[in-house]
């Protein structure tokens, strides 16, 4: 169980000590051509906190989409268990897993094709009200309304079509239709990443408002840093399928373990020039390997620049180094 | 770095798109200049009109887009007067581009080594075998393991990264004077996106390429840039030195743009946002551009245009709050 530190803005503590979620050897492998095995998510385990944002960071390939897919059932597992709320997803009865379709929602990256482009605003808001809940007409068109009024749209916006608004303006209609159902958890998946940068601390905003007006649980994945780590409590960095690194955020950032975090970290442009010739960077080489073909032994062993021979033999496995801090690597940077 | 010699003289540039529905002043009274060996950074949201100036520097404005005014002035020649032949004898010779998406600007269906030997041979005069061996040694320059191999490939078997590497070396094949850079690691993963950049910065060290790099991240400003272009709407808002605007950014767009970029290394920040949205051509507002997202406007921005004027030494500003060397 981690322990988080008092985390949260303006000295309210909306983190609860209680698992929302449980993620325990997740796998997700893809059959492709040849009898090529691609593994896109190689045995993950986490959990999340009622109340927290847990941030998965990685680049193209770490799985943390794939992840965001199989928690919402966009995707079938391979292998693993999903314990939500108490309840295993694979016992769930099917009035279970209807309720629980309900209390996870999804905020896509991107706010042009996540929005039918025929229905009208207020339609794209009320359809999960309609499919799960009896409310009369009238009912669902107060909470529509409710809904925009808390996403900072107006009101009139409902009569319009996705086209006729602008990309901060659609995903706020996104989010919308997200929480309409007051769902206990958000996967946000690079939620901000296809917005201007002056509408992206918008959303950012409007998301940490509405997690404590609604109680909000978020996983948020992201490949920029930046983004992540303003809105997360804790974060997990994947690579190549796998968790290499999950702790809270202050932690993450100024004391990374695992050599993978610590050159993402370094390579993350910062707006301050006067920095930038005094500033150690650790530049990878190389590309990331392909999900077909994983390196043996720890799978950023390729990449490494403290590699040891070890490292090519033997898989590290993700575990507890100092409190609340799990790191995956046999020789891990910054250590007490 | 600077060795103060102008290389590019941008001049009140207008490019408008003329359509039947009507005129788009894409960009409306642009102008700055590049030293040689100097690296320029143009910020600006989706529709500032940053990525029609580079495109309007190239010569690659098609219809229905128009350079309607101003002067673009490179070396000792007026770009914007060029025949279409003299163009293409500077383009990929003397002026390079390279662009986001690497994928869709290299042709699918001819190797890389074809593509870069292409632009080698077309302006050097040289032969094939001879073109072959500078590819190769060009592809190696920009750190690409197994060059002969990649030679031979197609792009599509290509990584990101090693397809945006690619694109430095064709670019840089021809030794340009002027390098323009057309958000060349938004698509990139960031450890990618942190070789791609340290690449840029020594091969203009090295080379004394001038870099006009168009971007949205702050960050890779602050990493890249000597100079610092912030557009609006069409307009250049700010113009100055890196560290003045790092330290004293005037505008108020420039301010909360700066502010809704979150410091990374402060804990429990709060980002400010821009109100708003950016403006679309057909609600484009009259007076200055940016009023109606401005915390400071004052009846003045609402009904008057404010100029660009040197407010501060080498510190250009578009706002009515500076007026009379005001603060």
């Amino acid at each position: 169980m981690v322990n988080l530190q008092n985390q949260s803005r303006n000295g309210q503590d909306v983190i609860e000590d209680k698992i929302l979620l449980e993620v325990n050897g997740l796998k997700k492998y893809f059959h492709v051509e040849k009898n090529q095995i691609l593994k896109a998510v190689d045995g993950i385990d986490f959990t999340v906190l009622q109340g927290e944002t847990l941030g998965i960071v990685g680049e193209s390939g770490c799985g943390k989409s794939t992840t965001g897919n199989l928690l919402i059932h966009l995707l079938d597992k391979t292998e693993g268990t999903i314990i939500f709320n108490g309840l295993d997803m694979d016992k769930m009865t099917k009035e279970e897993m209807r309720k629980s379709r309900a209390d996870i929602q999804m905020i896509f990256q991107d706010p042009y094709s996540s929005l039918n482009p025929r229905m009208r605003v207020k339609d794209i808001i009320a359809e999960p009200i309609k499919t799960h809940t009896k409310l009369s007409k009238k009912e669902i068109n107060d909470e529509v309304n409710r809904l925009l009024d808390a996403v900072g749209l107006d009101r009139s916006y409902g009569n319009r079509y996705p086209h006729e608004f602008s990309g901060g303006q659609r995903q706020r209609i996104g989010i919308a239709r997200a929480i309409a159902l007051r769902p206990k958890l958000v996967i946000c998946d690079e939620p901000v990443s296809a917005l201007d940068v002056s509408i992206q601390a918008q959303i950012l905003n409007l998301l940490m408002r509405l997690q404590k007006e609604f109680k909000l649980t978020f996983i948020f994945i992201a490949h920029g840093l930046p983004a992540v780590k303003y809105i997360s409590n804790r974060i997990a960095v994947m690579y190549l399928g796998r968790i290499v690194e999950i702790t809270t955020k202050n932690e993450l950032f100024e004391k990374p373990m695992h050599p993978y975090t610590e050159s993402l970290v370094s390579a993350v442009p910062l707006p301050d020039p006067t920095i930038r010739d005094k500033r150690e960077r650790i530049v990878l080489q190389d590309d990331i390997p392909s999900n077909l073909n994983i390196p043996t032994g720890c799978r950023f062993h390729s990449r490494c620049p403290y590699v040891q021979d070890i490292c090519k033999m033997k898989e590290p496995s993700l575990s507890e180094l100092e409190k609340g801090h799990q790191v995956a690597c046999f020789f891990p940077r910054n250590l007490n | 770095m600077s060795e103060d010699k102008i290389l590019l003289k941008v001049e009140n540039l207008h490019t408008y798109f003329i359509t039947e529905t009507g005129t788009v002043p894409s960009v409306n009274g642009v102008s700055f200049e590049m030293n040689e060996g100097e690296t320029v950074a143009i910020v600006g949201e989706s529709g500032s009109g940053k990525s029609v100036t580079s495109l309007s520097i190239m010569g690659l404005i098609e219809s229905p887009g128009k350079i309607v005014n101003g002067k673009i002035k490179f070396k000792d020649k007026e770009l914007n007067k060029l025949q279409e032949k003299e163009y293409r004898h500077l383009r990929g010779n003397e002026i390079a581009m390279i662009f986001q998406e690497p994928l869709t600007s290299l042709n699918p269906l001819f190797t890389v080594g074809n593509q870069i030997s292409e632009t080698i041979v077309l302006h050097q005069k040289i032969d094939k075998k001879t073109a072959r061996k500078q590819s190769i040694e060009m592809l190696r320059h920009v750190g690409i393991p197994s060059p002969e191999k990649v030679y031979d490939s197609y792009p599509h078997v290509l990584s990101g990264g090693m397809r945006q590497r690619v694109m430095i070396a064709m670019a840089l094949s021809c030794r340009p004077y002027l390098l323009i850079a057309d958000e060349p690691t938004t698509a990139l993963d960031v450890t990618i996106q942190a070789q791609i950049l340290n690449l840029m910065r020594n091969l203009s060290k090295k080379h004394g390429t001038s870099i006009l790099l168009i971007t949205h991240d702050l960050g890779v400003v602050a990493e890249m840039a000597d100079k610092v272009i912030v557009m609006y709407a069409g307009q250049v808002v700010e113009y100055t030195d890196v560290f003045t605007l790092f330290r004293e950014p005037k505008h108020p767009y420039t301010k909360g743009l700066l502010n809704s970029t979150p410091k990374f290394f402060e804990t429990d920040e709060k980002l400010e946002s821009i109100e708003g949205t950016v403006p679309t051509i057909n609600d484009m507002p009259k007076g200055c551009k940016f009023h109606p997202r401005c915390p400071y406007a004052m009846e003045k921005c609402v009904v008057e245009e404010p100029q660009i004027m040197t407010r501060f030494p080498g510190h250009q500003i578009r706002c009515w709050l500076y007026e009379e060397g005001g603060n």
